[in-house]
């Protein structure tokens, strides 16, 4: 009996110090909030735009598109255009093939940039350049297929959007969210340090893995052989190693993982692909040579 | 008889290279062999560059230091309304579904 007098009490007591601490607790909490919500208003402008800039919102597709054309207005300028409507279709032709097969559809768009450095680049909104040195040093249709499937990876998925705002490398999304730009000029303060970003920003390796191994897949389903990129890269990896090739690969390398490094990734891709893939050398050579 | 000689060693020397021109023509031209696949990075396929001022070794290489990063006055280059035009130009390029078509079936690819 008395047992059950004792434990009876000692709920009862417990119970109360349980409400007690919620209702105490509540106050505590709304208490902090408030503090909270008043730091928050206290903070200088710039903190809250880091924060914007923290955040991941993606453009809308209107200004994807605006700021993908500036930049590769930006890349013209810079480089110029190979002048060529044979060679400048059948790189279209060719990317467009790899396009259809995208996770996102976007008016894919493709260009020679007029330079002996070997690259390729992805704008947003689907602006996508080759270079004369890399074009020259590709040997059939499925090495070009797999490169240029590569950079519609990257256009697809927003790579190089999302690593500027995760690496806040960029001044453009400051600027933005301090919203002291007009918007007439927005898009061409992004597009010069979106390009500035592209040629120094290091891309992580999980976007360049995913940018292989996808444009590989889709260069395949296309009907190519799936060991043109593998082959483009080994090739790349040979003639980059040559110091006299500094100035043409540097570039390159200087923003992405070692050539052999991408290998080794694609090799098992490759090797579990379907074999018999096209390859389309001769109509290659026949648009390109001149 | 020294004006003889001299016209017959004349017409001698003017024969000899009239044969030597024939010849010449009569000669067929090397014939160029078909290019096989090119080593890669080898420069042996090639698109002419389309910038107009004079070829020089460099040319290729404008506005990349020797390391072969993008210099800054490069990368400072403004966009003038000619470079804005080519790049619409660039939507004009797309193919149509027709002619994408028949490139796919050309190649024997696959269409989505």
């Amino acid at each position: 009996m008395n047992r059950a007098r004792i434990a009876t009490a000692m709920i009862a007591v417990l119970g109360g110090a349980i409400a007690a601490q919620a209702q105490f607790g509540g106050v505590l909490n709304r208490a902090k909030d408030k503090i909270n919500a008043a730091q928050d208003k206290a903070k200088p402008a710039t903190d809250r735009a880091q924060k914007a800039v923290d955040t991941f919102t993606p453009w809308t597709a209107q200004e994807e598109q605006d700021i993908g054309a500036a930049g590769a207005a930006k890349m013209v300028a810079m480089f110029g255009l190979v002048d060529d409507a044979k060679v400048t279709r059948y790189v279209n032709l060719t990317g467009q093939v790899v396009a259809q097969f995208a996770s996102r559809d976007l008016p894919y768009r493709f260009g020679v940039l007029d330079t002996d450095i070997v690259g390729a680049y992805a704008l947003p909104g689907g602006y996508i350049f080759v270079t004369r040195g890399m074009l020259s040093g590709m040997n059939s249709e499925a090495q070009l297929a797999g490169a240029l499937g590569h950079e519609v990876v990257h256009c697809a998925e927003r790579h190089l959007e999302r690593e500027i705002r995760s690496k806040k490398t960029s001044a453009w999304a400051t600027e933005e969210a301090k919203n002291s730009v007009k918007s007439s000029d927005l898009a061409s303060l992004r597009a010069d340090a979106l390009i500035g970003d592209l040629f120094n920003t290091r891309l992580s390796r999980d976007k360049e893995d995913a940018a292989d191994e996808q444009g590989t897949r889709m260069a395949a389903k296309a009907g190519y052989s799936a060991a043109g990129l593998m082959q483009l890269l080994e090739a790349m990896s040979h003639a980059g190693s040559k110091p006299e090739n500094q100035r043409a690969f540097g570039q390159l390398l200087s923003t992405h993982p070692a050539f052999d490094d991408r290998v080794a990734h694609l090799k098992p891709i490759v090797q579990s692909s379907d074999a018999g893939g096209k390859t389309l050398e001769a109509r290659f050579r026949a648009a390109i040579l001149q | 008889m020294k004006r003889c000689v001299l016209l017959s060693l004349a017409m001698g020397i003017a024969g000899l290279a009239q044969d030597a021109g024939q010849k010449k023509e009569a000669t067929p031209p090397p014939k160029k062999e078909e290019p096989a696949p090119a080593p890669l990075f080898g420069g042996q396929l090639g698109i002419k560059s389309s910038q107009k001022t004079k070829e020089s070794a460099t040319l290729g290489f404008n506005g990349i230091d020797p390391s072969g990063k993008v210099n800054q006055q490069m990368l400072a280059a403004a966009p003038t309304n000619t470079d804005q035009a080519k790049v619409k130009n660039l939507s004009s390029q797309r193919p149509t579904p027709a002619e994408l078509l028949a490139f796919l079936q050309e190649g024997g690819l696959k269409q989505k």
